[in-house]
């Protein structure tokens, strides 16, 4: 890596990721995204220009915000229950991290960018696809969805530059959580306790 | 005045505007087929680059439209696919019982149609993937009401569709940075494969195809129906569009057996679960994925003849599936649950829409008779000159499908305590008659159909 500083912030990245992939209860799941994002934001200010990142970081912020006033459920059900889930889950991200660290010399010349930027964005792309594999309920499938979208973003805007592009898949990241937000509205009162 | 103005610019102002007016669902509907009409229309008469004379004024038709320095490109190669496409949102909106389906179907239908035309008219290709999500999002806005239990199958068309978004950048992205040597073979392979798995996705292909049933029981038929109309068959343009724009790929030796290999494996894992399946609305999504696997099969020949058939089989498939979920729609308002069980002796309840419904899946299984039966078998003919085993396994599937028929037909006609009653209202009566008539028809005369389509598909793309 060129800057010593991106192995802490993996570190806290990877961290979260386990947290998004663990938690239970969907504030557990917002504060594991939002330091997903802030860690993302870390990283990609030292390659892109300030606005470029900021907006990538906003977006990330609103989306998890629109999902967070969402009405309904707060402890988000079907997920793990036992200590056996959670060791699955663990051990199935644990492979992730080392297919990423096994194959990250050949990603990083294929892509042609930087390992600082190119590992935190496939650990956060896998993850995704974790939580969209394993998921069952509608909450953890948008926020594995999100996830997906969030990881292959840093990857597509850190070889594609063009901004009506990137304006485009933020509208696009904004409109899932939306999406997702009134997919989740309980459809009747009673639902919501 | 450009194209994209009138087949995006304005359904899309036309659909914000009836944002304002959904508390008059009469007035929505009045709109929606006047513009949709009017829109197909134009795309049927209208050449693109002449001028069209409305009274004392003149308009030059231009092709192009920059739009923050991209540009939206509609020509007279996609008249075809605008009629179509206005065409069928023509019917929907014309058919849409406003007391059931909610008025919020007008706006976000012509918004729907409006942002796929754009996907077909942007330039470069790669930004269609965005636009469609946009579409996508769209729909899970329209699907969408207050039954319960529908998530599950409304979040897999969500995640799968969603998922063809990166894949589709990400093989333009290759490409933007690939010349076509014989050094670059390696990311080329890379990029066709990113490409398949995005179309894939985006078409239910094999193994990508199990949101299709769930989605079509989670919704209601009318706006399945709608979308199951709309999106493949704007995706197989913009699939063959893209395929014919790259050398390197549709000359690929792979190209064609992996398009009919997987076009055979839908037609025989789709008869398969329709023969086994008792839920009529799941029913109506193997009869989207079984017409895709003939889609396929219409392109893997990458012949003129080939792509002609395809554009040609859009017909039956368009009216076909339209009966189809308007009869479900009368059947499923009547409150017959939409199972073998519910269905047991309805003919007696409901002749005409029992009928109705039956002539759909009789079309779209090819019977003798009905407007697909020359278009399967003129497929059957044409896949024999190059594998007869193909054939074989392409029969097999089929025969799958027509046994699902034949039990729904048997269930349908059973013998019930209730006498024959017609239910339906005159109007339904005169819909259900005069598209089944149509389908006859187009079975016992296809030269007719054949004589309107043919001019439109001369100056579509062509996999040679």
């Amino acid at each position: 890596m060129q800057n010593w500083v991106n192995y802490f912030l993996v570190f806290i990245l990877t961290a979260a990721l386990f947290g998004l992939i663990l938690a239970n209860t969907r504030r557990l799941m917002m504060i594991a995204f939002g330091v997903v994002v802030l860690m993302l934001f870390s990283i990609n200010i030292q390659f892109w220009s300030f606005g470029f990142a900021a907006s990538k970081f906003l977006t990330g912020l609103m989306a998890m915000l629109i999902l967070a006033l969402t009405p309904g459920q707060h402890i988000v059900a079907n997920t793990i229950k036992s200590g056996a889930g959670r060791i699955f889950y663990s051990v199935s991200f644990s492979f992730c991290i080392l297919l990423v660290l096994f194959t990250i010399q050949k990603t990083t010349r294929f892509l042609a960018i930087g390992q600082d930027q190119s590992m935190p964005a496939l650990l956060v792309l896998l993850c995704g696809f974790i939580l969209l594999g394993i998921a069952q309920h509608p909450f953890r499938i948008i926020m594995g969805l999100l996830t997906t979208i969030t990881g292959f973003e840093v990857l597509y805007s850190a070889v594609e530059q063009s901004l009506l592009v990137n304006g485009l898949l933020g509208a696009v990241v904004l409109l899932i959580a939306w999406v997702g937000s009134y997919l989740l509205m309980p459809t009747t009162p009673g639902e919501e306790q | 005045m450009s194209a994209p103005v009138i087949w995006i610019v304005f359904p899309l102002v036309v659909s914000l505007g009836q944002l304002f007016l959904l508390k008059y669902p009469t007035i929505l509907k009045l709109t929606g087929i006047v513009v949709s009409l009017l829109l197909a229309l134009i795309a049927f008469f209208q050449p693109i680059g002449n001028v069209l004379r409305i009274g004392g004024t003149v308009l030059d038709i231009r092709p192009d439209l920059q739009f923050l320095g991209r540009a939206l490109h509609l020509d007279n190669g996609d008249r075809f696919i605008l009629a179509g496409l206005f065409g069928i949102l023509f019917l929907y909106t014309f058919l849409w019982n406003t007391h059931t389906v909610p008025a919020k179907f007008a706006p976000l239908s012509l918004a729907i149609s409006a942002i796929l035309v754009a996907a077909l008219a942007v330039q470069p290709f790669l930004y269609a993937a965005v636009l469609v999500e946009l579409a996508v999002l769209l729909m899970i806005v329209l699907v969408k009401d207050n039954q319960m239990n529908q998530e599950k199958g409304i979040i897999r068309f969500l995640v799968y569709l969603t998922l063809a978004m990166p894949f589709i950048l990400f093989s333009g992205w290759i490409l933007g940075g690939t010349q076509a040597s014989p050094s670059e073979q390696e990311n080329l392979l890379g990029a066709a494969i990113t490409l398949m798995i995005g179309f894939s996705l985006w078409l239910a292909v094999f193994p990508f195809h199990s949101w299709v049933p769930q989605f079509s029981r989670a919704v209601q038929p009318y706006l399945s129906g709608f979308i199951f109309s709309l999106f493949p068959i704007v995706v197989l343009f913009v699939a063959v569009n893209y395929i014919s724009s790259l050398v390197w790929l549709r000359s690929a030796s792979y190209l064609a057996p992996v398009l009919s290999s997987t076009g055979i494996i839908m037609i025989v894992t789709t008869g398969l679960w329709a023969s086994v399946e008792r839920d009529v609305k799941r029913v109506l999504g193997y009869s989207v994925l079984l017409e895709t696997g003939f889609s396929l099969i219409m392109i893997s020949f990458k012949t003129e003849q080939g792509l002609t058939l395809m554009y040609h089989s859009l017909f039956p498939r368009v009216l076909s599936l339209a009966l189809m979920v308007y009869t479900l729609s009368i059947l499923h308002q009547a409150g017959i649950a939409l199972t073998h069980d519910g269905f047991q002796g309805v003919i007696r309840q409901y002749p005409f829409a029992a009928s109705g419904f039956l002539i759909s899946l009789f079309t779209i299984s090819g019977f003798p008779l009905f407007a697909a039966f020359p278009i399967r078998l003129e497929l059957l003919y044409q896949l024999g000159h190059i594998s007869v085993p193909s054939v074989i396994w392409t029969v097999f599937g089929l025969s799958g499908f027509i046994f699902a028929v034949i039990r729904l037909f048997r269930v349908m006609t059973l013998p019930a305590p209730n006498n024959w009653r017609i239910h339906e209202s005159v109007t339904q009566v005169i819909i259900i008659c005069t598209v089944s008539l149509v389908l006859i028809l187009a079975g016992l005369f296809p030269q007719l159909v054949e004589g309107i389509i043919k001019p439109f598909t001369a100056e579509l793309p062509l996999l040679r």
